[in-house]
């Protein structure tokens, strides 16, 4: 019961939502894989954090699953965006951006000075 | 957001039921992200059991990975109270007679609060069923440096009936007399109050049949009844009026029945019958 985890999971449920929704459906270890990538390889991710965040988003309806196939013929768990779900990346990222703003304002003078 | 949360809280509700078969499926979902990663170790040059290695230790542990899942599948607070609860029965059950002494010790308990209350209620929060409790006055004389509560000698209240001006009206009463009452079962041993013949007048209680005194007649044989009395004895027969009940060997002759929610004026007594304060010199 760390602190670090639980920072991780407020931003990984938006870079989840994020990837969901510019790269469409996919599974698990795509999705950390991808995570990994996007994040010019800065984050290391512990695959296993990512499903129980994973979980938490289906149970608050952001996402929705079903068993397929992966691209090399693998039974695969594929993650997709709900509606609901849509909605809350622009909510989130606003926040987010808010967030990060006010942040910015903060740090900018005392690098100026 | 809230809706969200509720949605979230509902489904891991529903978590706690069927946790065998989630617990499988997501076996088989790490077994596939496992193999997934493994084959793509081995695309970059490794062995296969270095590959499956490496994909664990990504995975930061399988059976980990399993834990937090479960727990956020399910509730695991209360399934850890729901737990304790189904033990602590358990336990209760194979050891019947500390059970059995704990449930009556609770028990009684909670009897003797209830009646405690009970009691708290009816003589102390419950105020008398007066006309008018705000403009009723308690008098009592002090005497020295002793703070409470003397009774008035008769001359006394006398005097104050007559020429305080302050009130509309003074009444007295004295303390508890016994009395056996008979005729008609068994001889009963009852406590009524002498009161002055105003005593209904200025305490203003409604009765349930007939009167109080006529003001003046302090030693007319008469008697006011409480309510509780009258349905014991009586079967709470409503044309008791003017007829004869005989307390300690005298007769007297009822002429009403007061209210059931007057026992007396402070409520704690138990008063059971009135009757002019004259009988009782």
């Amino acid at each position: 019961m760390n602190e670090k985890p639980d920072v991780l999971q407020g931003t990984l449920a938006l870079m989840v939502l994020r990837t969901l929704e510019t790269l469409g459906p996919l599974h698990g270890y795509g999705l950390a894989r991808r995570i990994e990538q996007t994040s010019g390889n800065l984050l290391q991710l512990n695959y296993g954090t990512l499903y129980p965040a994973l979980l938490k988003l289906e149970q608050e309806g952001f996402i929705r699953s079903r068993w397929g196939v992966s691209e090399n013929n693998r039974r695969a768990k594929f993650y997709e965006l709900t509606k609901a779900g849509g909605r809350q990346v622009k909510n989130a990222a606003k926040e987010w951006e808010q967030t990060t703003a006010i942040l910015a304002r903060f740090l900018a003078p005392a690098e100026e000075a | 957001m809230t809706m969200r949360k509720l949605r979230a809280v509902w489904i891991r509700l529903l978590g706690m039921i069927g946790a065998q078969r989630d617990d499988e499926e997501f076996a088989a979902e790490l077994a596939s992200h496992v193999a997934m990663d493994t084959d793509d170790g081995v695309r970059a040059g490794l062995s296969p059991a270095e590959a499956r290695r490496q994909a664990l230790i990504h995975l930061g542990g399988a059976e980990q990975t399993q834990q937090a899942h479960r727990e956020r599948r399910g509730l695991p607070w209360l399934e850890t109270l729901v737990r304790d609860f189904t033990y602590g029965l358990r336990t209760l059950g194979r050891h019947l007679g500390v059970t059995a002494i704990a449930i009556l010790s609770i028990g009684l308990g909670i009897g003797a609060n209830a009646t405690i209350f009970s009691m708290v209620s009816r003589f102390v929060l419950r105020p008398a069923p007066m006309g008018d409790p705000t403009t009723l006055l308690g008098l009592h004389t002090t005497h020295g440096s002793d703070p409470c509560c003397n009774n008035f000698s008769f001359p006394a209240y006398t005097d104050l009936r007559d020429q305080a001006k302050s009130f509309s009206g003074v009444a007295a009463y004295y303390e508890l007399i016994p009395a056996s009452i008979g005729g008609g079962g068994q001889p009963e041993r009852v406590w009524g109050q002498g009161v002055t013949s105003n005593f209904f007048d200025v305490t203003e209680l409604p009765m349930v049949v007939g009167r109080g005194f006529i003001t003046g007649q302090e030693n007319a044989p008469e008697v006011v009844l409480g309510a509780g009395l009258w349905q014991r004895r009586f079967n709470a027969d409503k044309a008791i009026v003017g007829k004869p009940v005989i307390l300690s060997g005298r007769t007297f002759t009822v002429v009403g029945v007061v209210t059931p929610a007057f026992h007396s004026v402070d409520q704690i007594l138990d008063t059971e019958f009135w009757v002019p304060l004259g009988n009782t010199r």
